[in-house]
């Protein structure tokens, strides 16, 4: 165990399967010499070579594509994306090809391709409304290399959302090359009995802000990170709105549309008769992305946002 | 005359390929007429020479990456017709088990992978970077119609093939229409072969209804392939003799030009050429038409006994994964 950056942290993933499986190969633009658009892939290039970090050119739908033709050639390829905006470029294949191909195949064929996304903004819904697509959304330093370590080995697609301002974020990882988070598992990270608060990616850390402070007004919040979004553990999340009675999804997609909506009408299904109150959503305002960051804080949901919530529901 | 020689039996393979092609789909629109098969059917009439030529050059083990037009590549690729038939009507017993249909065949036993539009070239580029990563003697072939080249995966594909010299054929089938858009509002530079040159690498013009230039080329560009000389594009000069799909006719077409290309029919040529220059007798074609027709009644018989595929099942084969 070690406290190492949540970039560091999927380094040292990557370094792991690269040296436990000659089929991995990692290409996008910048991950070579540049050592990533955010410095994930940094020194790689050094020690694998280019055959095995390989530097692209800026064709986001042909790099995905082309992942997808060498994962069914035989190969683990993880391609980078500078951000997830470029996976919008992609989205023929993503969608067309490497969701449906395991289907359409009638089970023959298989796509190991692992799309890791710098997450600017919040697209995950996108990716969630694709049958065939795993979606992974790491928010802790230990659970970002666990489960990028499980997307590689895995045999389907998988989008990997990595929030851009978490890779500077520390914590607790284990350096032990066999270490893996199982995908689908949510992790109660702060247990309560007044009011479930589900969240996943940078949300995660603002609802246990949330939590800690409505302590202080004696309201006992459980704090729920899924980690990954397909497949989504709402056996996890059902038993907690069991116990509270309440439940809040925190997350920065937008309101209308978003991961939130799946989450809260999964939960009125499963668990209806248990609810004090509607589920609620702390999501973002529904407009593109401000630009000065006065405003881009008003539009992103906030920790005083999701407290204002709690109190409102009990 | 080129190294790449065919002898006589070789010929009458073509010739049998071809045949296979043209009549299994003059069964299936049959079938689909008589609402026996449903869902959307591309047609490929006409343009037997470029699939069969093409493909009839690989060996078993090479790649083809097709497009939505595909039934009669997959054919071409040796797929069984019952396999393909059953798919067609849906059945369990099917290619891909009735979950396809026609649309994106892919058979990882055969090497073939069916994707849509200018969508394969990626994909193709991606399987031959496979290739060349772990030193395999495979190529890998892409076949794509005309419409492609006005898509940026193309641009892309071509550029990323170049750039790291990968084992790969882009093959243009260029029938003149997408769909009823004539090629004039689709492509700036009607010669597609050109577009070769600014990707550094070879191109050639065929005639598409001639099956033998287009198998020579094909060999040309799959020896170049194979020796690590990169990629190539390969213009073929076709002509679809039926609408885009079953539920798009022809009918805006002008009666003249589909007359002309008509008398250019592939099949009728190579058979010509079998009974003329090769002294081949009458009754051999007119076995091997026999032949072939026996094959489809008993595909569509085959099809018509597989069971649905059971509904429970529709919903399993999404992930590769449990969790």
């Amino acid at each position: 165990m070690a406290q190492i950056t949540y970039r560091e942290a999927l380094n040292q993933a990557l370094r792991e399967e690269l040296d436990r499986d000659e089929r991995v190969f990692i290409m996008g633009k910048e991950v070579g010499y540049f050592g990533g658009a955010f410095k994930v892939t940094e020194g790689l290039l050094a020690i694998y070579g280019e055959k095995r970090v390989r530097d692209t050119p800026n064709s986001d739908l042909t790099i995905v594509g082309a992942g997808i033709g060498a994962a069914m050639g035989g190969l683990k390829p993880i391609v980078e994306l500078t951000t997830i905006d470029s996976d919008l470029l992609a989205m023929d294949q993503i969608v067309n090809a490497a969701a449906k191909i395991h289907y359409v195949s009638g089970g023959k064929a298989n796509v190991p391709l692992v799309i890791r996304a710098p997450q600017s903004q919040s697209l995950e819904a996108y990716f969630l409304h694709a049958p065939g697509l795993r979606v992974f959304v790491p928010a802790m330093p230990a659970d970002a290399k666990g489960l990028l370590k499980t997307a590689i080995r895995l045999a389907d697609p998988v989008i990997f959302f990595e929030h851009e301002s978490l890779y500077g974020v520390k914590g607790e990882v284990s350096d032990d090359p066999d270490f893996a988070i199982p995908m689908g598992k949510a992790k109660v990270v702060r247990e309560g009995k007044d009011v479930t608060i589900v969240a996943y990616s940078k949300s995660v850390y603002d609802a246990v802000s949330a939590a800690e402070m409505l302590a202080h007004s004696a309201i006992d919040a459980e704090v729920i990170d899924l980690r990954t979004l397909n497949p989504l553990d709402m056996t996890t999340v059902v038993e907690s709105v069991k116990k509270t009675g309440r439940a809040i999804v925190a997350y920065q997609g937008w309101r209308t549309g978003g991961a939130g909506a799946e989450i809260a009408a999964q939960i009125h299904e499963a668990a209806f008769d248990s609810l004090d109150a509607p589920v609620a959503r702390v999501a973002s305002l529904d407009t593109p992305m401000p630009y000065g960051q006065h405003r881009e804080i008003m539009a992103l949901p906030s920790v005083a946002a999701i407290v204002k919530v709690a109190q409102r529901l009990i | 005359m080129d190294k790449h020689t065919l002898d006589e039996s070789q010929l009458l393979e073509l010739f049998r390929r071809m045949t296979l092609l043209r009549r299994f789909e003059e069964k299936i629109a049959g079938l689909y007429v008589r609402g026996k098969i449903t869902g959307h059917v591309d047609l490929y009439g006409g343009e037997e020479a470029v699939g069969v030529g093409a493909i009839c050059a690989l060996d078993l083990k090479d790649y083809v990456v097709s497009t939505y037009r595909q039934y009669g590549h997959c054919l071409a690729k040796c797929a069984a017709p019952r396999a393909v038939m059953a798919e067609l009507f849906g059945k369990q017993t099917g290619i891909s088990h009735g979950r396809d249909g026609a649309m994106h065949t892919v058979d990882p036993n055969l090497h073939f992978i069916g994707a849509i539009g200018a969508g394969g070239l990626p994909i193709a580029t991606g399987l031959a970077l496979a290739v060349q990563y772990q030193e395999g003697p495979e190529v890998v072939f892409c076949i794509f119609g005309d419409t492609a080249l006005s898509q940026g995966a193309f641009h892309e594909a071509l550029n990323l093939a170049s750039i790291w010299k990968l084992p790969i054929v882009f093959i243009c089938e260029n029938n003149f229409y997408g769909m009823g858009t004539f090629i004039d509002n689709s492509v700036c530079q009607e010669e597609l072969y050109r577009f070769a040159e600014p990707y550094k690498m070879p191109g050639v013009r065929v005639d598409g209804m001639d099956v033998v230039e287009v198998y020579i080329a094909a060999k040309n560009a799959l020896s170049l392939a194979r020796a690590g000389e990169g990629p190539s594009l390969i213009e073929a000069v076709t002509y679809r003799f039926r609408g885009a799909s079953m539920s798009n006719p022809a009918e805006d077409r002008a009666v003249r030009e589909e007359r002309i290309w008509r008398e250019r029919d592939p099949i009728m040529n190579l058979r010509r050429r079998l009974l003329g220059e090769h002294g081949v007798a009458e009754a051999t074609l007119d076995r091997i038409d026999h032949e072939v027709d026996a094959s489809i009644d008993d595909a569509v018989k085959f099809a018509e006994e597989s069971p649905e595929p059971p509904l429970d099942t529709l919903g399993k084969t999404v992930y590769a994964s449990d969790h």
